[in-house]
Formats: C-alpha cells, sequence, structure tokens
C-alpha cells in the first residue's frame, strides 16, 4: 500500500513553479486543461491521506525560506548584470555587449539562477529577454526561429505547448510557424514592434552549444546592429576560457566581454544549512546519518543545491509517510490533541521503541498507568511531545554556541561547520566523544583576549533567542557573571603588572644552604602549581560552559517519542538517493520479486529457482553455477529441466521449439546485459564475465 | 544612367570625395572606380580577398554608393542556401526594376536567371550582386559559384557579382568549376600602422582635443603595434583605456606612466575582450598562476575530479599498463625477450589521447578513489556532467551498448586538480603507448 502511493507520489508531483514576470498569460487559453490536470493530480497523489495537510505546510514553509535565500543571493550579481547590460546597451559602442556568467558546475541549479536572470533584466532593462538552451537550438536559423518565437509570442504559449500531449492538433502549426526563420525577419519583427528596448538574449548553457551555431549568430547580430539591438547573457559552467576557445578571433572582436561569477556552491550550501535546516523556522527535523549522506552527496558528488534539497524533501516525504499524522513538526499543531486517548494508545505505545523504553523506567503504579490507562497516555505523549519540541530548539541554540568555541581551535577535532558537528550531536553524547575532550583540554590553552572574545559571541547568540527560548535567561546570567569577572581580572592585571608573591619565594630561596634548596625545591615540586586568578576564573568560565552543553546539548535522539520528530532511516535513504545499477540489476535478476511483486514468486523464493521465473532470471540463476566457460547445450537442459518441470514427460524427449526460442530470447538479454560474451575459442560456448556473487 | 550622367558631369570630384572617406585604401578603391565609373567596362564577376577589418566590405559599399550604382549586399551566412540567396537578391531587382507583385516570388537560381532575363529587358542599367563571407558558398551545391561568376553571360544582364572573402581563391576551386575564374581578383593588405593611426584618429571621441587624442593614440600603437595588427582590436583597446587618461594634460611622459601598466596586461590578453578591471587583477599574479585559478576557480566535487584523472590516465596510458599501475599486486614485471623488436619510444603525451571504454574508466576510478560505493547512478550522472562541458569527450556513436570517451583536458590541468586532492597524476603516467 505504502509503496504503491509512494511510487504515484514520486511521478506524478510536478513541485511548485514560481512564476514571477509573467502574468500576463492568456487565462482562457491554458485554464481548462490546466484545471482539469490539478485535480487529476490531486486524485492521484497524497491530497487524500490525513498527513497530508501538514506535510504541505511543513514543505510550503521551506519552499518558502529557500525562495528568500535565493533572492537575498543573487541580489548582486543580478544588480551587477542588470547594470552593465543597462550601461552599454544605452551608450552605442561596436560590439555587442556580452555579460558572462560564470555558473559553477552544478547544472541542475542553472535553471534557477536563469529564471532569476530572466525576471530581473524584463523588470529592469528591456521586455525582450530569450532563454535558450542548447537542446533546441542545433542550427543557427533553429536558434533564430527560437528568438523570433518567444519574442512574438512569450513564453507562456510556448510552455503551453510542450506540455501538450502529443494528440493535440494545433501543436505541429504553432511549432511549424516558428522553428525555422533568418535574422531578417527578426529585424522585420523589430522594426514593426515599435520600442527601441534591446533585445536580450540568454545562451544558458554555452558549453553545450555548438559553436558554429553561436558564430554565426553573433555575426549576423552584430551585422544587424543597427536595425536590432542585441545583448549576450552566456551562462558558462566551468571558466571563462571556454568561451574564447570556442570563438575564433573575428567573431570574439565582435563582443564586448564582462565577467560575473556566481557564488562558491560550497558557501551557498553552508549558507542554506545555517540559515534554513538548521534554524527553528525548520520544521522538518533529520537525522545524523540522514543528513550526513545527503551533505556527502552534496559533496563529493555533484554540488548542486536543488538536487540536495530534491533530496532533502524526498526524506520529508517519507517521513511523514511513514509516521503519518503523528508526525511531530510544530508546537501549535498537535494532531495528538485531536484524536481520541484510545486510538493515540493504539497506535504509540506498541509501535515506537522509544516510548516502551520510556515506560521501562518507571515503576509501580506509573508504570501500569502507562500501559493501561489510555488518557494518561495522551497526557503523557502530549507533554513529551511538547518537550521534544521544545528542546530541539535549545539543542540548536546550544550547537550554535558550541560551534562559536570549536571552529576556532587547531586542527578542528570536531570540524568547520555547525552541519559537522550536528551530525554527531544529535544522536550521540557529544561531550563523551574523545574529540569533545580533545577541544575541552584545547579550551584549556585559551588565551584571556581569547576566551573573552567567544563568550562575548555566546552571550550574543543566546540573547538572540532569548525572546522565544525563556530556559536560556540562567545561562546568560551565569555567563555574565564569569565574563564579567574575566574582564575585571584583566584590567586589575594592567594596573598591577607582577605579582609580589613570586618576588617573595625567590628571596626566601636566595638566603638557603645547599641542602635546605634541595628540600625546599622538592617540597615544591610536591605542592602543585598554584593556580593564578586568570586560570581559577578561565577553569569557572570552562566548567560552566561545559555544564551549559551537557543540559543544552542532550541528544534529541535519545529522548522518548524522538521516532516522530526526527527522520533517520538511513537505509531507505541510501536505497532510494544513492541508486546502485548494477546492484539493482543483480538483485532483480536474483530475485525477481523484490521488483516484480508478484504473488507467484514469493513462497518459492527460498527453494532457489522457480518455474514462475522470468526467462532471463532462469538462466541467470542457471549460469551462477557454471565456470568460466558456459557450454550451452547444457545451459539449455538444465534450462528446460526447469522450465518443464511441471510437464510429466518422459526424460529424453526433444526440447521444444518453443522453450528453445525462450532460452535464445534470454540468453540475447543476458549478453546485452553484460553477463556472457560469444568466443571464438569454442563455437558452442559462452564467456562468462561475471563473478562473484555480491547481491544475496 | 543617371549614375553615369553624374559621372560626366564631375568624376574627378566624386572620387577624391570617396576616396576621403576612405584612408588607407587608395589603391583598391582606384581599381573599383575605374572599374564601375563606366558601365560598359563594369566585369562580370570580382572576387575580393584579405584579413578581417581590412575594409573590403565598407570600401566596396561606400564606392557603389558614391558612384550611384544599383547593388544588393547580403551575407552567405544568413542565406546560406541558394533559395534563400536567389530569393533575397530577386526581391530587392524586383524593387529596382520590375515593381511586380510581391507575390511572383523566386525560390532558386534559375528563377533569378529568369528575373534577370526580364529586367534586362526593361532597361540596361548594371546591377551588383554583393557577397559578404563568400566562403560560405562552398557548403551549397557545387554548381552555385559557377553560376554567380557566369550570371551575365547566362541571364543577359549587365550584372556583376562581387564575391568577398578572408579566403584565397585557390581555397573555392574544384573539378566541377574548370574555366570558371572571377574576372578580377583584388586583394586587401592588412592597414599599415601610420593608417592604423589614421582610422582610429578619425573615430576620436567628440569633445576630446586633437592634440592630446593624437598623443594618446600613438603611445597606445608604439606598444601594442608589435602583439596586434588587427584595427578592430586596437579600436577596441584604444576606447578601452581612453577612460584611463580622460582626465589628463596633455603631456606625453604622464600618459604613458598612467598607461604603462595596463598596456603591459594588455599585451597578454589582446584579443580576449576582458575589460581592464580583470586585466589589473592577472596582473598582479604570475602568468602561470592564471590555469591554476581556473582550476580552482571551476571547484568540481570531489568523485568528479577523480574521475577526471581516471579519464585522463584511460586515454594517455596503454591498457596494457593497467595492472601494472593500479592492481594491488601485481607482482613482478616479466622481462622481455631480447629478440623482440625495439619500439620507437614516444610520448603518449604528444600522440594525445586515446578513446578507451566505461568499464576501463570505472576500474581505474576505483582504484585511485578507493570509495566504499561501487558505481552509483550519481557518479554516472557525474560523468555525463562532465561530458557536457567537454572535459571529457564521447568518441564516435558506439551508442548505448559500450559507449567510449576521450579526455579533453590538458597536463597542467590535470597536474592542478591533482593537486587539489593531493594526488600525484603524473607519477601514474607511462612514457610509451
Amino acid at each position: 500500500m505504502e509503496t504503491s502511493s509512494m511510487s504515484k507520489g514520486v511521478f506524478v508531483y510536478r513541485g511548485k513553479r514560481s512564476k514571477g514576470g509573467r502574468k500576463s498569460r492568456s487565462p482562457n487559453k491554458s485554464s481548462p486543461r490546466k484545471i482539469r490536470k490539478t485535480r487529476e493530480e490531486e486524485g492521484l497523489g497524497y491530497s487524500q491521506e490525513t498527513w497530508y495537510p501538514a506535510y504541505k505546510c511543513v514543505l510550503m514553509s521551506l519552499e518558502d525560506q529557500v525562495q528568500n535565500l535565493y533572492t537575498d543571493m543573487f541580489a548582486q550579481l543580478l544588480e551587477n548584470v542588470s547594470v552593465f547590460l543597462g550601461r552599454t546597451s544605452s551608450t552605442a559602442i561596436n560590439e555587442i555587449p556580452t555579460a558572462v556568467v560564470l555558473t559553477g558546475i552544478n547544472l541542475p541549479d542553472h535553471a534557477v539562477i536563469f529564471e532569476a536572470v530572466e525576471k530581473k533584466l524584463i523588470d529592469d532593462i528591456s521586455p525582450h529577454v530569450v532563454l535558450l538552451s542548447s537542446r533546441t537550438c542545433s542550427t543557427a536559423r533553429h536558434l533564430f526561429g527560437q528568438i523570433l518565437n518567444k519574442c512574438q509570442f512569450g513564453d507562456s504559449e510556448m510552455e503551453i505547448e510542450s506540455a501538450e500531449d502529443s494528440d493535440d492538433i494545433e501543436t505541429p502549426q504553432l511549432r511549424k510557424r516558428a522553428t525555422k526563420c533568418t535574422f531578417s525577419e527578426i529585424s522585420l519583427w523589430y522594426k514593426n514592434q515599435g520600442s527601441d528596448k534591446p533585445v536580450i538574449v540568454v545562451l544558458t548553457d554555452f558549453e553545450a552549444f555548438t559553436p558554429s551555431v553561436v558564430e554565426d549568430f553573433i555575426y549576423l547580430a552584430s551585422e544587424y546592429k543597427s536595425e536590432v539591438p542585441v545583448a549576450l547573457v552566456f551562462g558558462v559552467a566551468t571558466t571563462e576560457t571556454t568561451v574564447h576557445c570556442a570563438l575564433p578571433h573575428r567573431i570574439m572582436s565582435r563582443l564586448a566581454m564582462e565577467t560575473f561569477a556566481t557564488k562558491n556552491s560550497k558557501d551557498v550550501l553552508s549558507h542554506l544549512i545555517n540559515e534554513v535546516i538548521l534554524s527553528s523556522k525548520c520544521l522538518f527535523r533529520i537525522g545524523g546519518t540522514v543528513f550526513k549522506m545527503l551533505t556527502d552527496i552534496f559533496l563529493f558528488y555533484d554540488f548542486s543545491i536543488q538536487s540536495f534539497l530534491q533530496k532533502f524533501k524526498f526524506c520529508m516525504l517519507n517521513h511523514f509517510a511513514k509516521r503519518g499524522v503523528f508526525a511531530v513538526y510544530c508546537k501549535d499543531d498537535l494532531t495528538v490533541d485531536f484524536m481520541t486517548s484510545k486510538d493515540v494508545a493504539k497506535s504509540i505505545v506498541p509501535k515506537l521503541k522509544s516510548f516502551r523504553l520510556f515506560v521501562e523506567q518507571h515503576r509501580g503504579q506509573e508504570k501500569l498507568d502507562l500501559l493501561t490507562n489510555d488518557d494518561h497516555i495522551k497526557e503523557t505523549v502530549i507533554r513529551l511531545e511538547n518537550e521534544l519540541l521544545d528542546h530541539f530548539d535549545y539543542f540548536l541554540v546550544g550547537l550554535k554556541c558550541l560551534h562559536e568555541m570549536t571552529a576556532s581551535l587547531p586542527q578542528h577535532p570536531l570540524g568547520r561547520q555547525v552541519s559537522d558537528l550536528y551530525f554527531e550531536a544529535v544522536s550521540k553524547k557529544i561531550w563523551e566523544m574523545p574529540e569533545y575532550l580533545k577541544c575541552a583540554s584545547l579550551w584549556k590553552h585559551l588565551s584571556g583576549t581569547e576566551l573573552e572574545e567567544q563568550l562575548d559571541r555566546i552571550l550574543l547568540i543566546l540573547e538572540g533567542a532569548s525572546n522565544e527560548l525563556a530556559g536560556l535567561n540562567e545561562w546568560i546570567a551565569d555567563i555574565t557573571i564569569v565574563n564579567a569577572k574575566l574582564k575585571r581580572i584583566f584590567t586589575g592585571q594592567r594596573s598591577a603588572s607582577c605579582s609580589p608573591k613570586k618576588q617573595n619565594k625567590a628571596a626566601e630561596l636566595s638566603g638557603l644552604s645547599r641542602t635546605q634548596l634541595q628540600q625546599q625545591l622538592k617540597e615544591l615540586s610536591k605542592s602543585s602549581p598554584v593556580q593564578n586568578k586568570f586560570e581559577l576564573v578561565r577553569n569557572e568560565a570552562l566548567e560552566l560552559v561545559d555544564k551549559m552543553f551537557r543540559s543544552l546539548l542532550r541528544p534529541p535522539r535519545e529522548m522518548p517519542l524522538h521516532e516522530l520528530m526526527l527522520f533517520d532511516d538511513l537505509e531507505l535513504a541510501k536505497k532510494e538517493l544513492m541508486g546502485n545499477s548494477r546492484l539493482a540489476l543483480n538483485k532483480a535478476l536474483f530475485n525477481p520479486h523484490h521488483y516484480l511483486k508478484c504473488k507467484c514468486c514469493e513462497q518459492k523464493y527460498e527453494e532457489g529457482i522457480s518455474t514462475s521465473f522470468p526467462d532471463v532470471c532462469i538462466s541467470y540463476h542457471l549460469h551462477l553455477e557454471f565456470m568460466k566457460h558456459i557450454n550451452l547445450y547444457d545451459w539449455l537442459q538444465s534450462f528446460n529441466l526447469i522450465v518443464e518441470r511441471n510437464a510429466e514427460e518422459e526424460e529424453d524427449s526433444p526440447v521444444s521449439t518453443e522453450t528453445q526460442a525462450r532460452f535464445t530470447q534470454s540468453i540475447a538479454d543476458m549478453q546485452f546485459l553484460g553477463f556472457i560474451k560469444p568466443t571464438s575459442r569454442k563455437a558452442d560456448h559462452v564467456l562468462r564475465l561475471t563473478w562473484g556473487n555480491n547481491c544475496a | 544612367m543617371s549614375a553615369s550622367e553624374n559621372m560626366s558631369i564631375d568624376p574627378e570630384e566624386k572620387c577624391s570625395e570617396i576616396l576621403q572617406k576612405l584612408p588607407g585604401r587608395h589603391k583598391q578603391c582606384r581599381v573599383l572606380i575605374d572599374f564601375f565609373s563606366t558601365p560598359s567596362q563594369i566585369p562580370a564577376s570580382i572576387f575580393i580577398h584579405g584579413n578581417s577589418a581590412t575594409g573590403k566590405t565598407l570600401t566596396v559599399k561606400t564606392v557603389l554608393d558614391g558612384l550611384k550604382i544599383k547593388y544588393v549586399h547580403l551575407s552567405c551566412v544568413e542565406f546560406d542556401t541558394p533559395g534563400l540567396l536567389a530569393a533575397k537578391i530577386a526581391s530587392n531587382l524586383n524593387g529596382e526594376y520590375l515593381q511586380l507583385s510581391s507575390s511572383h516570388n523566386c525560390s532558386s537560381l534559375m528563377e533569378l536567371v529568369e528575373n534577370l532575363q526580364m529586367a534586362s529587358k526593361i532597361k540596361n542599367d548594371p546591377f551588383v550582386i554583393v557577397l559578404d563571407r563568400a566562403e560560405r558558398l562552398r557548403e551549397m551545391p557545387s554548381t552555385v559559384i559557377p553560376a554567380l561568376l557566369k550570371l551575365r553571360e547566362i541571364s543577359n544582364m549587365n550584372v556583376c557579382v562581387i564575391l568577398i572573402s578572408d579566403l584565397l581563391w585557390d581555397r573555392f576551386y574544384h573539378g566541377k568549376m574548370r574555366f570558371c575564374k572571377p574576372l578580377v581578383n583584388l586583394f586587401f593588405p592588412q592597414y599599415t600602422k601610420t593608417e592604423c593611426l589614421e582610422i582610429i584618429r578619425s573615430r576620436k571621441p567628440e569633445g576630446v582635443d586633437d592634440a592630446f587624442y593624437c598623443s594618446y593614440t600613438s603611445i597606445l600603437l608604439r606598444v601594442l603595434y608589435r602583439f596586434c595588427r588587427d584595427l578592430n582590436e586596437l579600436l577596441y583597446m584604444a576606447n578601452q583605456h581612453f577612460v584611463l587618461v580622460k582626465k589628463l594634460s596633455n603631456d606625453q611622459r604622464t600618459i604613458f606612466l598612467t598607461l604603462q601598466p595596463h598596456l603591459k596586461a594588455a599585451t597578454q590578453n589582446v584579443h580576449l575582450r576582458q575589460g581592464i578591471q580583470q586585466i589589473q587583477n592577472v596582473d598582479q599574479k604570475a602568468p602561470n598562476s592564471s590555469l591554476i585559478s581556473a582550476v580552482t576557480a571551476m571547484e568540481l566535487p570531489y568523485y568528479a575530479k577523480f574521475l577526471l584523472m581516471a579519464a585522463f590516465l584511460a586515454s594517455f596510458n596503454s591498457p596494457k599498463h593497467d595492472r601494472r599501475l593500479f592492481a594491488k599486486h601485481h607482482g613482478m614485471q616479466r622481462k622481455k625477450a631480447a629478440t623482440s623488436r625495439k619500439t620507437v619510444k614516444r610520448s603518449s603525451l604528444i600522440v594525445g589521447p586515446k578513446p578507451f571504454n566505461f568499464e576501463r574508466l570505472t576500474a581505474i576510478f576505483h582504484s585511485i578513489a578507493d570509495t566504499p560505493y561501487l558505481i552509483t547512478t550519481n557518479l554516472c550522472a557525474q560523468l555525463a556532467t562532465l561530458v557536457n562541458l567537454h572535459l571529457i569527450t564521447k568518441v564516435g556513436f558506439s551508442g548505448l551498448n559500450n559507449p567510449k570517451f576521450k579526455c579533453a583536458v590538458g597536463l597542467d590541468f590535470i597536474k592542478a586538480v591533482g593537486r587539489t586532492v593531493d594526488f600525484n597524476v603524473q607519477s601514474y603516467i607511462m612514457e610509451d603507448f
């Protein structure tokens, strides 16, 4: 049940598209079909599930925050590009103004960037902004066609067109009208439309464009410059040199380029994590291991914020699908409130391991109540959920403070980012980890000013969060006292430069004989070195901070009911998000029931090969038993044996032609999948290519 | 007729007027004027060649405009089929001579010839067809160039075809064009330094003191002319750098001192069309560091770097070395028999990348990157990204079954990539292939 609706959810939802600039789409043309589609989507999707509104709410809040983040991030870049194009297109120069935007190699994110660029340019400079991708521009005339098309009809119709099903009658005509044209047609259109705003052409993936197409386009654009003012934006994923390599000199000399770089995508991710995902505003909490996996995929594989977010949303959907209505995400909206005590007791007590552990901690009547009294269970659950949510906010604040203390340490024992801390702290007691102990020993070597600065910064963080979290106030008070002490010492120390005590001691020692001196020194070495004032205060401060961390950073994963709030199913996430094609192939061939979910193969899996398996699976199973060279005749015989197992026939009957055909087909499939290959050494043999059995 | 009348009135004055507009191109101009001043002497075809930015199109257009001869100018880049070419010429011709209704369209050279024949019956004014970027004509059917060259012969009209190109006529020649050659072959040489100066000065921005601009341009050209003789580029440089000296007084020394650092950087960046601000940035670093900074600017993900290095090793090492280089326990290398033929040692880096298949790439990748996972879909997507960015190229049409690739980046680049992940690529490159 769960899986079937899962697959629908993955394929049917298209995600929200933010459309900013184009509000003038013709409503009567697009609406009926759109409405029908959305209805279908809703019917097929999750929207009838009881937990769906909660999920939707969390998703919306996440998307809003991400959108805000993007807007902040791109603001500077967009401003620069827009200023450059505005300046150059207003003054008459011989060259075509060209903004080269270095976008980084994270290909899925480019769409977001260019959507923002398009919107900005439409608002600031000219209504004629054309986004082009290399897929639609195989020749120069296709490119012109695209430009004319988008300038004339705008984006909206193109989109509808591409969204339509292929059986639409109007579509071919619409497309035909504008697939190919010459530049003079563009110039004709420009003359007729009247305004003198430049046409801005944005090539989103410059690398993938055929250089000769771009060459021709630039050549003609500069030839027609007096009639049609053109400005270009190149989206370059690698470096500026790509443009220099792709275009010959006689074309380059027609451009006036300027380069603009987007932010480093690693910075963007850490920004995203700090501002959105690890903030109290984010209503979905992800477990440490899964979160680490997501960031690892980002750092090691793709550098793509978009796909990171997709995976994050996938985890979110999974969490809500698994926990259903009981998923805890927001204090104002505890679903348990609205449920009958019986339902709560029935669904929470037996299912959640953490709750059972919680019950075990109690004795006597309380334990009995927790097991049998439904009303009491409901009350406890509500209390625990509230505690959990509260604690998580404190936890995040504590994490930020700890990050403040550890980020500047040499060798970074606990990592450089807040997320590094989060991976560990969410499920373990971080103060028991050796890395934390190492940090604690390093703190003892902090100088006075460093400690003071760090305490100041911690205070800032705590005070920032204390409006909403009242529990922080006592920590603030304590730290302020220690900090004040520290400051007092420093001002005191500066006035009295050297301690008189030490001098006295030296004077005492100087008057003694050799043996007495020896005696004295021995005693001195035995007694612990006397701590000066600063060290005392430092130790006090560090103890206080340590105590604060122990209280704030209590791992949420060890609290009861944490399953309802944290998503920490690493196995599932790994299976779904780190696709491994070969493993999947082996698994499918070895145990087809895993994917087919058919009844026939279900029970027979333990027995080995079943007659009901697909042919290629039977062949695969048989080939595992052979050595390097496989005799095709033997293979066929054993294939026949299995296929005809049920048919009671005499033993030496010839293999039926139908079986032969099925066998040949399965062998061909095996060869296509790369398990066997024909060999010239023996005509009736094939070579086995894969070894080992890592799928079982 | 009107053109010839004008010429008869005052040919010399007209001529000098045209010449004035075209500094440095007097010789070529004279030749053209001589041809076109008397309609009966116009040759059937003229071929003009010379480097870019030598004033070919400008000269032709100015002369034809000055002599008031009817012409159509079109670029073979835009009108890249005979049909389009003919349609454009015919529509222009109709406007000038025939005044036919617009519905009469022309879609092939044959119909163009018919149109020309009709036009010749009405009036026999000279008509000139100027084809820019004529080298594109070679991509059309092989009959197009001969047909254009013999257009007067076929159509019986006083028509002249001017082909303008960067290439020599030899490059246009092929077997079917025997006895077919443009009548006049005109070469436009590069502008000399003084001519460049004259042209740049003629494009002086408004409101600038003459003498000041004069000294500015001579300083600029003294430095840059050694590196770049392209007029367009010099004009661009003059425009770009003028902002820097705009407010200075007319003193050669101060101008030179202000310009010096920028010009020094500019000598390394001519033709790249970067703004001045960026030139300053590059100037502070050593020239070799630009590549390394490019690598760091590109910021590939961790495994993508290893994938790229694996691709590099796969395309520059022979598969026979793989076992020795990448297997954990490769054992001793067997000694070759003394009788074996000596192979000529060539550095694989000079020979260039060889194609390799996907399996080999993944095998090398796993041995150098030491990943816990097998090849995942994420990694395959990453490979596709690298192919998309032209860091690795796909070879041939081997299809889905067994795709082959080649590494498209150089040794220096890959060394810089390796340095970012502490991997010494060079130690894995076997010298002979």
